[in-house]
């Protein structure tokens, strides 16, 4: 095998040319590794996991949430997990993370998911709470958690996970 | 509430003169036809406000016709129940699912099976539920299996990829709920159908049109796929959860809530979705499946023209 000379600009800008087709054709692009994601939706204390967390990425996301998809996946959206949880008492409430391409996807995704009524909460850049369902993003993540009902401990629960998940997702 | 029992149903209808009864054709034979309905006690739509669901989706399903004139003793009963979205206000009420069953069971269906199974979680939001288990416990799911069709008369979906559960029920009931949905407006009983079928049967319904590319890019095309769709097979019986529904980020939510409070029976899905579209403040030919599917002669959606009964728990 020839020795590469870096001297000779003919193998430099071939050697370049290669690196570059080999980039865009994804080979240093990790595959999605979910766990870390995952790791975000362990449950509020004094509550159970109803549903392990199930990850999604890309037009998988279709699959997941059907036509719920097409917000993200038209905007920019790299992945996402799901999970559920209990309480002794029977509530249910229900997280999603979707982590976009940007913070400003993020931003935009929020802006179109919360209606005009609701209350501010204080969770990452914003957040409105909606008589069920709470919505807030912080970076390039985007975050609903919603439970089947208005009651106390099911309102209580949302914006007890809303807070564990706002601490673990990183700072912009 | 008065509850009609079938002797004095028939010595109602046998004293007012309307017509010689001879069982459950004999009611189906009075479906689109409003005097003779009225004369006889029922109607083509019955919408029944109330919180009690299962109270309310038992007095529907009577003022059609009761159970007995869509399920017979020893039928094969295939369930098509939208629940596949865990948000509140997106997937039917337990509650009302499980009327349905047991109503079935109580006119002795020998099966009764799920088309499309209901999402992991979905019975442990409902008492009755809990309280129903063991008769829960034998109803079946999807087989998985599905078979390749052509559809005669279609426009758009020349073919498609469909449960082969749906050809082995002898009865179909179709249990929707009426919300919005971001693409099409209103999702009801015809966009329910889109749960028989695969991924990449519903993708055509999406992407395989000419307009903008999008999901939701060609309403026009979406629209047509789902009357087309329809034509498979006709539901013998529609049931549609109008209590608590989305009014935004449909199908899958959350959204904002608006709480209707009823169950509603028809008897056909085009006549089902042109009431309960207008329950969410639109216009039966402002949602572009129900004229198209009125094309094929699904059903009526003229509202006028059909016997539609209110009625309050």
């Amino acid at each position: 095998m020839p020795k590469f000379d870096v001297t000779r600009p003919r193998q430099t800008i071939t050697a370049g040319l290669i690196l570059v087709m080999v980039i865009s054709q994804g080979v240093f692009i990790p595959a999605w590794a979910g766990e870390d994601l995952l790791s975000l939706a362990d449950p509020p204390a004094g509550w159970t996991v109803a549903e392990p967390p199930r990850g999604a990425q890309g037009h998988e996301l279709f699959t997941v949430i059907n036509g719920g998809a097409e917000l993200y996946v038209r905007l920019g959206f790299a992945r996402a997990v799901f999970a559920s949880y209990q309480n002794p008492a029977g509530k249910s409430i229900n997280l999603e993370i979707y982590q976009m391409n940007s913070p400003k996807l993020a931003q935009e995704v929020y802006t179109r998911k919360v209606g005009d009524k609701g209350q501010p909460a204080d969770f990452g850049a914003a957040a409105l709470f909606e008589d069920y369902y709470l919505n807030f993003y912080k970076g390039p993540y985007q975050v609903t958690i919603s439970g089947y009902d208005t009651d106390k401990q099911t309102v209580e629960g949302i914006f007890t996970l809303a807070g564990l998940v706002d601490r673990r997702l990183p700072n912009p | 509430m008065k509850k009609l029992s079938r002797r004095s149903f028939l010595k109602k209808t046998a004293a007012a003169g309307a017509v010689t009864l001879a069982g459950e054709k004999a009611i189906r034979s009075l479906w689109g036809r409003p005097a003779l309905l009225q004369a006889a006690g029922l109607s083509d739509i019955a919408a029944v406000k109330g919180r009690d669901y299962s109270a309310g989706t038992r007095l529907a399903v009577e003022k059609v016709g009761g159970i007995q004139a869509f399920v017979r003793a020893g039928d094969r009963v295939g369930l098509l129940v939208n629940s596949p979205f865990k948000n509140f206000g997106a997937s039917v009420n337990p509650d009302i699912t499980v009327a349905v069953i047991k109503l079935c069971a109580e006119a002795g269906a020998r099966e009764i099976r799920y088309l499309k199974d209901p999402h992991k979680g979905y019975w442990g939001r409902s008492d009755a539920a809990a309280k129903h288990s063991e008769e829960l416990k034998l109803v079946k799911y999807e087989s998985g299996n599905r078979r390749e069709i052509e559809i005669a008369g279609a426009v758009k979906l020349k073919d498609a990829k469909v449960t082969e559960d749906l050809f082995d029920c002898d009865t179909f009931i179709n249990v929707s709920i009426a919300k919005h949905h971001k693409g099409v407006h209103f999702s009801g009983s015809l966009k329910n159908m889109m749960g028989l079928c695969p991924f990449s049967t519903n993708s055509y319904f999406h992407f395989g049109g000419e307009l903008e590319f999008g999901f939701y890019g060609d309403v026009d095309h979406l629209s047509q796929c789902i009357a087309d769709l329809n034509l498979v097979r006709k539901p013998d019986l529609c049931i549609a959860d109008a209590t608590v529904v989305i009014t935004e980020n449909g199908p899958y939510g959350p959204g904002s809530l608006f709480k209707p409070q009823r169950v509603v029976a028809a008897t056909n899905a085009v006549s089902m979705d042109a009431y309960c579209c207008r329950l969410l403040g639109h216009q039966p030919v402002d949602i572009l499946a129900i004229p198209k599917a009125a094309k094929h002669n699904l059903g009526s959606m003229d509202l006028d023209q059909l016997r539609i009964s209110e009625v309050e728990l």
